[in-house]
């Protein structure tokens, strides 16, 4: 991991008012919701993917649109190092404000008398930033794939192909089909299952799928970047 | 700040950490080797064989369940709380929960007379996907394992049990969420 990196991509970041818009409208509206709809408890917060994406969008396609990823690479920085550094600034961030996100949506249900057990706060948050390394990685590799943010356009259509693909298998009954749908809906939509783990009703094989697509993630986005070559002519 | 040109050859900018590979091929191992052994004791519980405490499957349900839809309706109209029971097909916990309660006469009756049933199942596992109405309310009431029982009265979540405690317990919860002015 290189620091100096990891810092001046949340610097970058914090200085996008148009994506600070849109985290501060996806952090905050699920927590109106929660204030106005007590009784829809923590699940109003569950999903981390919006924080998420705002964040990690273009984390490394635009680098190579605008350029920067040419002349960082001028530099002897290891690309494995650039890579990595680029998903551990987003997941952190994106990890520790999902975590916020939660606490203060606790705070707000026991101010408005839905009070949520402690330990079960807790899981969802360590639940809330296993989910934010899968989709932080699997944006990483999509980001590697396209330029800009074509990453976010890569996510939504395995999202989308996912949900047809299993509808597909539905209809005609095709077992294979559907389970290639499930796989590409589980790439982009990590079902971690720590709570049911921890409270003895569910198994592990949720957060293993979760920890080897993020790992197998952040592999193939280290070798995609590994082979891009990049080049250093203007075209304007 | 970037290091200094100088200080590492450009040749060694590219490799893949050796670390990075073994931890994805090890996960990758780790997956599969949990997926067959969890496939396996998901396919023994349903062939009714020893899990979670010799239960024997295919029992006789004898609550009223309702459908989601019905459910709701049925409770608007008679003012009473809605029982939900998420449930899946693969859990053993929810065989027995089915076995030890709600095949049970009087536990069905006190059930079916002072709640509106609904049976929630989870098809995740199976097709990949659940119904709207299944991930509404899942998404509601923050089902996370199975089995989940939730009475709502209303908005407000009068009673939520997690995992299967046991008869006593289950019965216990149930009658004092039942109480018509609790």
């Amino acid at each position: 991991m290189n620091r100096e990196l990891v810092i001046a991509f949340w610097r970058q970041r914090g200085s996008a008012a148009f994506r600070m818009a849109f985290l501060l409208l996806v952090f905050g509206f699920p927590l109106l919701m929660t204030a106005a709809m007590p009784g829809g408890g923590l699940g109003i917060v569950r999903d981390a993917v919006g924080i998420t994406m705002v964040l990690a969008a273009g984390m490394i396609g635009q680098d190579v649109s605008s350029g920067v990823l040419q002349l960082l690479f001028a530099r002897p920085v290891r690309r494995s190092e650039y890579v990595l550094s680029r998903w551990l600034s987003v997941a952190v961030a994106a990890g520790a404000i999902a975590v916020l996100q939660i606490a203060l949506a606790w705070l707000i249900l026991n101010a408005r008398g839905a009070p949520q057990e402690s330990g079960m706060v807790l899981l969802t948050m360590l639940q809330r930033v296993v989910e934010v390394i899968q989709i932080t990685a699997v944006m990483a590799m999509f980001s590697s794939l396209v330029n800009g943010v074509g990453d976010l356009g890569l996510w939504f259509a395995t999202t989308v192909v996912g949900g047809i693909l299993q509808l597909a298998a539905q209809a005609k009954g095709w077992g294979w089909v559907g389970r290639v749908g499930a796989e590409l809906n589980r790439i982009v939509g990590p079902d971690v299952g720590l709570v049911a783990l921890m409270r003895g009703t569910g198994g592990w094989s949720d957060l293993v799928t979760t920890l080897s697509i993020a790992a197998l993630a952040l592999l193939i986005a280290v070798v995609l970047v590994n082979r891009k070559e990049l080049s250093y002519a203007t075209t304007g | 700040m970037p290091p200094p040109a100088d200080s590492a050859p450009r040749g060694a900018t590219r490799g893949v950490p050796i670390a990075l590979i073994a931890i994805a091929v090890l996960l990758l191992v780790a997956r599969i080797a949990v997926g067959m052994y969890e496939r396996g004791r998901f396919a023994s519980a349903s062939r009714g064989g020893p899990f979670q405490g010799n239960v024997q499957f295919n029992v006789q349900d004898k609550v009223r369940w309702q459908t989601i839809e019905a459910g709701e309706a049925l409770a608007l109209r008679t003012g009473k709380p809605i029982l939900y029971d998420f449930t899946a097909e693969w859990c053993g916990p929810c065989k027995a929960l089915e076995h030890e309660v709600f095949a049970q006469e009087g536990a069905a009756a006190m059930i079916s007379g002072n709640f509106v049933p609904i049976r929630v199942t989870d098809r995740q596992r199976e097709d990949g996907r659940n119904t709207a109405d299944v991930a509404r309310l899942q998404s509601r009431y923050q089902v996370n394992g199975f089995p989940t029982l939730v009475v709502a009265r209303g908005d407000s979540v009068a009673l939520r049990i997690e995992g299967y405690p046991g008869k006593q317990q289950v019965m216990t919860q149930l009658m004092q969420a039942g109480l018509p002015f609790r």
